[in-house]
């Protein structure tokens, strides 16, 4: 299932203040970088996702988007990019596209994991959920700020929990869910 | 056939849960961003989720599923609504948690009785009432692709219709004719005219009188025997006196009919005396007239005043006196109601001027003499007031009567052909005509603050304009009243103090 380029116009513009903006790059970062993680994704698809929604405008080239996503306020560096609304939506849709793209491996994954749950299993024992697991993990702590205080379990159960979201957005209103969770989020 | 071809159904498939909804397409769908499905029902079947592979696609039909669903709903767009709501609330709770393992602080019971339940990362327990489950056990875990699933058919729904429940739709208008506001004055007003021209008469002191004399009327009209011809009745009426009027009744066979024929043929020169006459000796028989020597008398000297003139010539001995049905009205004090309200006036009943006197003179002290009771226009008004039984009595008026009714008629149809009832009149019109003896119009009065108002619109005789046939010598005092309905009656009233 493929998110119709209109279905952002769903999303509310509103204007938000700088605090919620900044826990909303954070959100729309660790979204994409769960389905990297997942599905092996990169920028090209993310690019190409871009103009299919007609947001080449705001994603026009790989600068672009490393420039977005470092708005995040967990990522490393310096003199990070201010995020406006209107490149936040854009990373919403492209987000919840590709994951509706790859939904039946998020599907599956998502499976697995429920099995593995329900089977008292490690998840990382289970073939796919470990490669994801190990690809999240090595992406959070490369790129993001360095945490003390997070373990490794603390990446893993936040990985698991960005692939079940990644299943709520990759069906009908994906992107009406992940705005509304973002919004929510920084309330 | 046109409900039939309205029917619409859509099924919808996403992974284990498949949601059929059947409904009405309603006309607002025209006017509508998207179909408008009232009266819908819903069915949504969740199947087990080791019949599906995320690789597979889904069985079109969950009939053709092999195992039975774990989880099968079904009702109306109110419970369709009521668990969408709480999925859609329940799930963006789930995707706002930064612990996903916590429990939510999301409202759980939105809809009041569905209630999801989350049981850690991937597990949820969907809690139903009775009614919208299938089984008996209304708890089903759901996983997290159940749970997504399940959204996402209702997401699908709800995005393709609107689903009206039955109470947002509107109720259809009963079919409750909304008669005019002025109907219901019109009528009041028209019983009022009817029941006024029988019993105004009667609102004397000796309102005790009614009651018998209702039942007077009732004999009265019920027996054709009682009304003999006035020819019959008048050398009765003239030579038998008083205390001998009962005897000059026919009726043996009832008391009441006995006692009605009584009062028909009493008198005219039967001293009025109810005055001091015990309320007990009238209500002593309810069934029954009073005793004649009271009673009797106002069916024997009822007489119109404008008749007084016409009856002139016959001595006052001799004077034709009918008995009208509706004499009993009549049957009241003269000293108690020296002046009845539509004009009825006592006179003595022994001269001939007497009968002549104008309104002011008649009402002469009753104890004294004989009493005649006068009501000049009391067969006109029965008959413009549509009382059925009281024109009957018409025919037992007199000669003298027979003779004055046209003019007041003539007057009535005249002013009928010229009336229209205004559109937004809610009360009659209501004028008082004072006469001259000569014929000619001396006053009019309007009798209410509308009747002022109209009184210029209303096509009556100007002041010292004659009336048609009136007989002169007579000089009467008329009400005239416009009813909105449309309807003229002509009344004789009290004249002026």
């Amino acid at each position: 299932m493929e998110s119709s380029p209109s279905s952002g116009q769903n999303l509310a513009v509103e204007s938000l203040s700088a605090q919620q903006l900044s826990n909303i790059k954070a959100q729309l970062d660790l979204v994409l970088l769960a389905l990297e993680s997942l599905t092996g994704i990169g920028s090209e698809a993310m690019l190409a996702a871009a103009e299919k929604l007609q947001l080449s405008a705001l994603l026009s080239d790989r600068v672009n988007l490393w420039r977005l996503r470092q708005a995040s306020p967990l990522r490393r560096g310096q003199g990070r990019k201010k995020l406006d609304v209107e490149e936040a939506r854009a990373l919403v849709l492209i987000s919840c596209y590709l994951a509706a793209e790859h939904r039946d491996s998020v599907r599956q994954a998502v499976a697995l994991l429920e099995k593995a749950l329900a089977n008292d299993r490690p998840p990382h024992r289970i073939a796919v959920l470990g490669d994801y697991l190990d690809a999240f993990s090595n992406a959070y702590q490369e790129r993001m700020e360095a945490d003390t205080t997070s373990t490794p379990d603390d990446h893993n159960t936040l990985a698991q929990k960005l692939l079940v979201d990644l299943l709520f957005y990759s069906g009908q209103g994906g992107a009406r869910k992940l705005w509304l969770a973002l919004i929510d989020r920084t309330l | 056939m046109a409900a039939i071809a309205s029917l619409t159904t859509r099924e919808y498939s996403s992974g284990s849960c498949t949601l059929r909804i059947t409904g009405q397409l309603s006309p607002l769908s025209q006017v509508a961003d998207k179909p408008v499905l009232v009266r819908s029902r819903f069915n949504l079947q969740l199947l087990p989720e080791h019949e599906f592979a995320p690789s597979t696609p889904r069985p079109p039909s969950p009939s053709a599923a092999a195992s039975p669903p774990c989880l099968e709903l079904s009702g109306k767009a109110e419970q369709f609504s009521a668990l969408a709501a709480t999925v859609n609330h329940y799930v963006q709770g789930r995707l706002t948690l930064a612990n996903p393992t916590g429990q939510s602080s999301f409202p759980k019971d939105l809809s009041g009785e569905i209630l999801l339940q989350p049981l850690g990362l991937t597990r949820h327990r969907l809690i139903l009432p009775p009614e919208l489950g299938s089984k008996p056990e209304n708890t089903v875990d759901l996983s997290a692709l159940e749970l997504v699933d399940l959204a996402e058919v209702l997401d699908l729904a709800d995005a393709d219709f609107y689903f009206p429940t039955e109470a947002a739709l509107p109720q259809k208008p009963a079919a409750k004719p909304r008669l005019p506001i002025w109907i219901g004055s019109a009528a009041a007003v028209g019983i009022a005219a009817i029941l006024g021209s029988q019993w105004l008469p009667l609102q004397t002191p000796l309102t005790h009188l009614p009651t018998a004399t209702r039942e007077a009327d009732v004999a009265l009209e019920d027996s054709p025997e009682i009304e003999p011809p006035s020819q019959h009745q008048t050398p009765k009426l003239e030579s038998v006196p008083a205390t001998e009027a009962p005897e000059s009744s026919e009726s043996p066979d009832s008391a009441t009919v006995g006692e009605n024929r009584r009062e028909v043929s009493a008198p005219s020169r039967q001293p009025v005396t109810p005055v001091d006459r015990p309320p007990s000796a009238d209500h002593s028989s309810n069934t029954t007239l009073p005793p004649p020597a009271t009673t009797d008398r106002p069916f024997a000297i009822r007489e119109t005043a404008p008749q007084a003139p016409a009856a002139a010539p016959v001595p006052p001995s001799q004077s034709v006196l009918s008995a009208p049905t509706a004499a009993p009205e009549t049957a009241q004090s003269p000293t108690a109601t020296p002046r009845t309200n539509d004009g009825a006036t006592y006179s003595s009943p022994t001269s001939a001027p007497e009968a002549e006197m104008d309104t002011a003179e008649s009402f002469a002290e009753p104890s004294s003499s004989p009493q005649r009771l006068r009501l000049p226009e009391t067969a006109n008004n029965t008959e413009t007031a549509g009382a059925a039984p009281q024109q009957r009595s018409t025919d037992q008026l007199s000669d003298s009567t027979d003779a004055v009714l046209p003019w007041q008629e003539q007057f009535r149809q005249q002013l009928q052909g010229s009336w229209t009832p205004f559109p937004e009149q809610s009360e009659p019109l209501r004028y008082r005509l004072s006469i001259n003896s000569d014929g000619t119009v001396r006053s009019i009065e309007p009798l209410s603050e509308l009747s002022q108002q109209y009184q210029e619109s209303i096509a009556l005789p100007a002041p010292g304009s004659p009336l048609f046939q009136y007989p002169e010598g007579a000089a009467s005092t008329l009400e005239v009243q416009f009813l909105p309905a449309g309807e003229v009656v002509v009344m004789p009233a009290a004249p002026d103090p």
